[in-house]
């Protein structure tokens, strides 16, 4: 009797704790599918920026004012945004990743707080500012990933720490500066460090207890990569063995990679996490300093149980000692979530020559009944995927500057690179469009499906790249590339576009004088938010890109914009606070005219619009 | 008392007067910077630990030879190829964010020891505690040293 109480009792633990999962999800997506909520960095699974909210619209948007600040307290970069969830906005910092919660019911009362206390030394692992790109939610529970690893569940009505982990080893040079995506049952959370020779990964966590599911490796064998006998089934030239010409010593100065025809490339074959890094290696092993960082955006359809995200740059910048296409860097992956299985896996920048780190969002969508995902990378190509299956289907310039490659070969899905634009160690190359700053970095682009259009924040930089010898030591930076940026053909160093997915074109394009480097926001009422290092934060109209509002902010925005309602009234808002890759320089005083000629050249005049280091806060508007 | 006080003034005067180093202390916490023996390499280093003077400054092979250690180490990374700054402070203007960096003991002591929340340390048996075969001698840090004053304007 005691014993059949006991199984009983056992019982019904488990059934509440089954209910309490599918609690968990439904409650998230009951959140993401409500406009006055922002439960989630890009508002939804699908990372589209959009919010059906239009009470604030083209009539009246001229008289957007403002409605309240919150100064963080922090200085430096301010990427991501805050969440909103149940009348609580939950705010983040830069380094030390503080957290505040506001009580919106209550003049942005602060319900309760969280100040980490990490080792300040991992300030010398973050190659481009202390930024962190924000929380996650689901299951009642607020992810702080702080950027020295450690990932934290908060209970997001007290701040009651419900369990904590370490995600990555700061000793092998690896970091954090992703925000952890909710997905289902599961906290998605990357690691950042591809300038230290680290070996890349994505990892899953239960969110119920912070236990690792799986973690899904960049490089290296199948079984750690988590590639198994479906991947890219449809497609199995993606998994080709070398996908240029000459491979091994063929890139040397003057010449260059040659790309194959589909008829000429070999697949598909196993383990190109080890195969596509040919000897000789700077290192023994060049895949186990491989990079193929993860810190960017992740993107989930829960219909295919499917997730999707980019890996990084490989290490070092210097390509000649990593013969190979060193896979599977600057790769999109489609993960099965339960699993960690790669689906399909498309290497967009093989042997990669100038740092296009393949991190950036991947917005899913549909059209024409198909079941799209569209990626706008580094690399200055905007690519559209079928997702279920990874077949490229539109592979772009998004600006006509890009000039390292011609084109994509759409029926092989490799770049024919132009040699003139190769670079090689002790040689530096010059006048390469775009920088490493990519046509477009982390900021991510937002998707009206009502307009069926793209948002995307833009640079508009060029440069010079010098591969130099290096030596890899665990937690060092290793990056063995030296290189000076410069304001593109256009003039300026920034721009703001809508896009065609279908079409793969800009159909509208706003210059702007530095890179457009905060995230967009779409409504339904057909206005597009976005904030802008100069400090103004913007409200421009989705079908014609005419500016229709604008506001000065304290200090430049790297954050995200985005919206939400409370009490019956629509409010927009931004972080501010200038940092990231352009304005790291800046914020660490460097703003001589003899003053860096890498990031910190190109963004010299930012100090003329910016206190440095720029301080962070939320600014809120509304009608 | 008196005796002892004297005795104790003594023992000070003839540990300083044996002691001919000088003292070296961290830029990260201004602690005593321990630099030990093994890693003092040549004849210039011995003389600048002594006296704190850079022989190399100014020196053609010195300023190549340190300029090949600032790739390696990648601090190009963050200071440029020229020092000139890049995500990282620029080492040939006047500005200092330690002001001691304008003399060579104090850059010294800098990379050495690295900074608080900065750059990490770059001398031998401090760059990677786990592995003392790690990181800089003193002899490379001067050379680096004669690199990066070289590009100063």
């Amino acid at each position: 009797m005691r014993t059949h109480q006991l199984k009983l009792a056992v019982g019904a633990g488990l059934l509440s704790l089954i209910c309490n999962t599918a609690f968990a999800e439904e409650d998230l997506s009951k959140l993401m599918q409500d406009d006055n909520q922002w439960a989630s960095q890009r508002k939804d699974y699908s990372n589209t920026g959009y919010s059906r909210l239009s009470q604030i619209n083209k009539g009246n948007v001229g008289q957007l004012k403002q409605a309240w600040t919150f100064a963080t307290g922090v200085n430096r970069g301010h990427e991501g945004a805050p969440l909103v969830i149940n009348d609580i906005m939950y705010v983040h910092t830069a380094f030390p990743n503080n957290v505040y919660a506001l009580d919106l019911n209550d003049n942005q009362k602060i319900i309760w707080s969280y100040f980490p206390k990490q080792d300040p030394s991992v300030q010398s692992l973050l190659c481009c500012d202390n930024v962190s790109r924000g929380l996650g939610y689901g299951d009642g529970k607020i992810l702080l990933q702080q950027n020295d690893g450690t990932l934290i569940a908060f209970d997001a009505k007290d701040g009651t720490k419900i369990w904590e982990t370490k995600v990555v080893d700061v000793k092998k040079g690896e970091s954090n500066t992703n925000a952890p995506h909710v997905f289902k049952d599961k906290v998605i959370t990357g690691m950042s460090g591809g300038e230290y020779g680290v070996r890349g990964y994505i990892s899953a966590y239960n969110i119920k207890d912070g236990s690792l599911a799986w973690r899904a490796y960049s490089n290296g064998a199948d079984t750690d990569v988590m590639i198994g006998k479906d991947f890219n089934k449809e497609n199995p030239h993606y998994s080709a063995l070398s996908v240029y010409e000459d491979v091994n010593g063929g890139n040397a100065e003057g010449g260059s990679f040659k790309a194959l025809d589909k008829a000429k490339l070999k697949f598909p074959e196993a383990d190109l996490g080890l195969k596509t890094w040919l000897k000789p290696q700077a290192i023994k092993n060049g895949w186990e300093h491989g990079g193929g960082s993860t810190w960017g955006w992740y993107s989930y359809d829960p219909s295919l149980n499917l997730m999707y995200y980019g890996t990084g740059n490989p290490g070092t910048w210097n390509p000649d000692v990593r013969p190979g296409d060193n896979k599977w860097s600057m790769t999109i992956f489609a993960r099965d979530l339960d699993t960690g299985m790669a689906r399909w896996g498309y290497q967009m920048t093989p042997h990669d020559e100038w740092d296009y780190d393949g991190m950036n969002e991947t917005v899913l969508w549909e059209a024409q009944g198909k079941k799209l995902a569209t990626h706008f990378d580094r690399n200055g190509f905007g690519y559209t995927f079928d997702r279920t299956n990874g077949t490229l289907l539109v592979a772009e310039k998004m600006n006509k500057f890009v000039n390292w490659a011609s084109k994509i070969d759409l029926a092989s899905g490799v770049p024919q690179k132009d040699a003139k634009y190769s670079t090689h160690q002790d040689y530096d190359a010059k006048g390469i469009c775009p920088s490493a700053l990519g046509v477009k970095d982390e900021q991510p682009s937002a998707y009206s499906p009502k307009t069926n259009m793209f948002y995307v924040p833009l640079n508009h930089v060029c440069m010079t790249y010098e591969p130099v010898e290096s030596k890899y030591v665990a937690g060092q930076p290793w990056v063995g590339s030296t290189l000076t940026m410069f304001a593109g053909p256009e003039g300026v160093m920034g721009g703001f576009m809508a896009w065609d997915g279908l079409k793969g074109k800009s159909v509208w394009y706003n210059k702007e004088k530095f890179s457009a480097w905060g995230g967009a926001l779409v409504t339904s009422s057909d206005i597009v938010f976005y904030g802008t290092l100069d400090r103004w934060f913007k409200a421009v109209d989705a079908k014609t890109g005419k500016e229709l509002w604008k506001m000065q902010v304290g200090s430049g925005i790297v954050g995200n914009a985005i919206t939400w309602g409370h009490k019956g009234k629509q409010y927009v808002g931004v972080l501010s606070g200038i940092g990231g890759w352009a304005g790291v320089a800046m914020n660490l005083g460097l703003n001589n005219d003899t003053d860096g000629l890498g990031a910190a050249g190109g963004y010299r005049e930012l100090t003329k619009w910016n206190a440095a280091p720029g301080g962070g806060a939320m600014n809120v508007f509304s009608l | 008392m008196l005796k002892l006080l004297s005795f104790l003034m003594l023992m000070l005067i003839t540990l300083a007067a044996g002691a001919a180093d000088l003292q070296f202390v961290s830029t990260m916490d201004e602690k005593p910077l321990a630099i030990p023996a093994d890693v003092i390499d040549t004849e210039a280093a011995k003389d600048f630990i002594a006296t704190g003077k850079n022989a190399y400054i100014g020196n053609a092979d010195a300023i190549k030879a340190g300029k090949k250690t600032f790739q390696l180490y990648s601090c190009t990374a963050c200071h440029g190829a020229h020092a000139e700054g890049a995500v990282g402070p620029n080492l040939t203007d006047d500005k200092w964010n330690y002001a001691k960096n304008v003399n060579d003991k104090g850059i010294f002591e800098t990379i050495w020891g690295g900074t608080a929340g900065g750059m990490g340390a770059k001398g031998k048996g401090l760059m990677l505690p786990d592995d003392p075969t790690q990181g800089l001698t003193v002899d490379e840090v001067l050379k680096v040293v004669a690199f990066i004053r070289s590009n100063a304007h």
